[in-house]
C-alpha cells in the first residue's frame, strides 16, 4: 500500500503499529542523491585544489568554494552510516562505506569512527554519560557548540571516557574504532605530506574549511535539534527554525524525523513528516503541532521562531 | 609485526607533536615568507619549524587535539 493511501487513512488509529506501518512504506530505496553529493563534492574539492595550485583562481576564492563543498561532505557519510546508500539491496552494502569514506576526504575523518559514535548517539541521545554528541549539543550559545565540537576530542575528556567504555562493553564498536583509526592516521599523514609541498593551500583549502564545516555540523546537526531536551524517543529532538531556508541548514530543521525513523532517507523526510504528522503530534514531539501540512523548502520558516 | 605495532603506538602517542612540527612548521615557514625578507635563511626556517614543534608539544600535553 502506498504512503499516500496510508497517510490519508482514518487517523483514529494512532497506534505504534500503524505508525510503523506508514513509516515502513518510506524505507528501503537507494538514496542516489547522497551518492551524487558525496562523490560530487569530493570531486569538486579536488578540482578547486587543482585550479588554485595552477593559479587559475586565487587562494581566497578557493577557500570560499572549498568551505562550501566541505560543508556537504558529512551528510553522504551520515546516509552511509544508516545504510541509505544501498537501501534494501544487500549486495550494494559496500556503497555505504566506500562512498561514505570518499565523501569524508575533505573533512579528513574516518567513516567507521563517525558511524560507530553516531549510532551510539542514536542509542543514547541526550544522555550526559552516554551520548558522544552531548558536549557540543547541550550548550547555551551556538558559538559554544562551534568550539566544543573541536575541543571535546581531547584524550582526557568526557568523550574519550565514553569511547573507552563503549569499547569495553561493545566489541563491534571497538573493531569499528580500530578500523577507523587507520583512516584517521592516513589522513594525518596525508596532510603532513601535502603541506610540505603546498603549505598555505593545505591550510586554506583543507584545514580551515574542515574546521568551519565541523563547527557548522556541530551547530546545525547537534545543538539546534537536541539542545536542552530530555531523553526519550519522542522527546529528544525538536522541529526548529533559524530563519534560514531549510536547504542552508541541510534540512536539519526536520532532523526529528531522522531520530524517529533513521532508516528513512534524508531526502524522503519531508513526505515522511507529512505522512506521520498526526502520530508526531499525538506523541508530543516538540514543535510537531506547528508543522504545516505540506513540508516545502521554506515552509517551516513562518511556523517557528528560534 | 612488532615494528608496525610500535609505529602505531608511537603515532598514537606522538602524532600531534609530529603534526605540529611538520604541518604547522611548514605553514609558519610559508607564512613568514610574506613578512620577512630573510625567511629563506636556515636559521629562520629552523625557527618556524621549532615554533611548530612547540605547538605540537603544547597540543600533546594540554590536549589541544584541534590543531590537527
Amino acid at each position: 500500500m502506498g504512503v499516500d493511501k496510508l497517510a490519508n487513512q482514518d487517523y483514529q488509529d494512532l497506534s505504534i503499529e500503524q505508525e510503523r506501518k506508514v513509516a515502513r512504506t518510506l524505507m528501503g530505496r537507494i538514496e542516489w542523491e547522497m551518492i551524487v553529493i558525496g562523490l560530487g563534492q569530493c570531486a569538486l574539492w579536488v578540482v578547486i585544489w587543482s585550479l588554485v595550485v595552477q593559479s587559475i583562481i586565487p587562494l581566497w576564492a578557493g577557500f570560499l568554494m572549498s568551505t562550501i563543498t566541505t560543508a556537504f561532505s558529512y551528510l553522504p557519510s551520515h546516509a552511509g552510516q544508516h545504510g541509505h546508500l544501498s537501501g534494501k539491496h544487500k549486495n550494494l552494502k559496500w556503497l555505504n562505506s566506500v562512498v561514505g569514506q570518499i565523501s569524508l576526504i575533505p573533512l579528513a575523518q574516518a567513516h567507521d569512527v563517525l558511524k560507530a559514535t553516531h549510532l551510539k548517539h542514536h542509542a543514547h541521545t541526550n544522555d550526559p554519560e552516554r551520548d558522544p554528541d552531548y558536549g557540543h549539543t547541550h550548550v547555551d550559545h551556538w558559538w559554544q557548540s562551534a568550539l566544543n565540537v573541536h575541543l571535546q576530542t581531547g584524550t582526557d575528556g568526557k568523550l574519550a571516557k565514553m569511547v573507552e567504555e563503549f569499547s569495553v562493553e561493545d566489541p563491534s564498536f571497538k573493531q569499528a574504532m580500530e578500523r577507523g583509526g587507520l583512516f584517521s592516521m592516513l589522513f594525518l599523514f596525508a596532510q603532513m605530506v601535502v603541506v610540505v609541498f603546498y603549505p598555505l593551500e593545505t591550510l586554506v583549502l583543507w584545514w580551515l574549511p574542515r574546521k568551519l564545516a565541523t563547527s557548522f555540523i556541530g551547530i546545525f546537526f547537534s545543538m539546534e535539534p537536541h539542545s536542552k531536551l530530555p531523553k526519550g524517543r519522542y522527546l529528544d529532538t525538536r522541529f526548529w527554525s533559524n530563519g534560514m531556508p531549510r536547504f542552508f541548514n541541510h534540512s536539519m530543521q526536520i532532523h526529528v524525523m531522522h531520530h524517529m525513523y533513521p532508516n528513512i532517507c534524508h531526502f524522503d523526510e519531508p513526505k515522511a513528516i507529512e505522512a506521520l504528522l498526526p502520530f508526531m503530534i499525538e506523541r508530543g514531539i516538540p514543535g510537531a503541532d506547528k508543522v504545516p501540512e505540506r513540508v516545502k523548502l521554506n515552509s517551516l520558516l513562518t511556523n517557528f521562531s528560534s | 609485526m612488532k615494528i608496525v605495532t610500535l609505529f602505531f603506538e608511537h603515532i598514537t602517542n606522538w602524532g600531534l607533536v609530529w603534526f605540529g612540527l611538520i604541518f604547522w612548521g611548514s605553514i609558519f615557514n610559508a607564512t613568514s615568507a610574506y613578512y620577512f625578507q630573510d625567511s629563506h635563511e636556515f636559521g629562520f626556517v629552523l625557527l618556524t619549524y621549532l615554533l611548530g614543534l612547540i605547538l605540537g608539544l603544547l597540543a600533546k600535553y594540554r590536549g589541544w587535539v584541534w590543531i590537527n
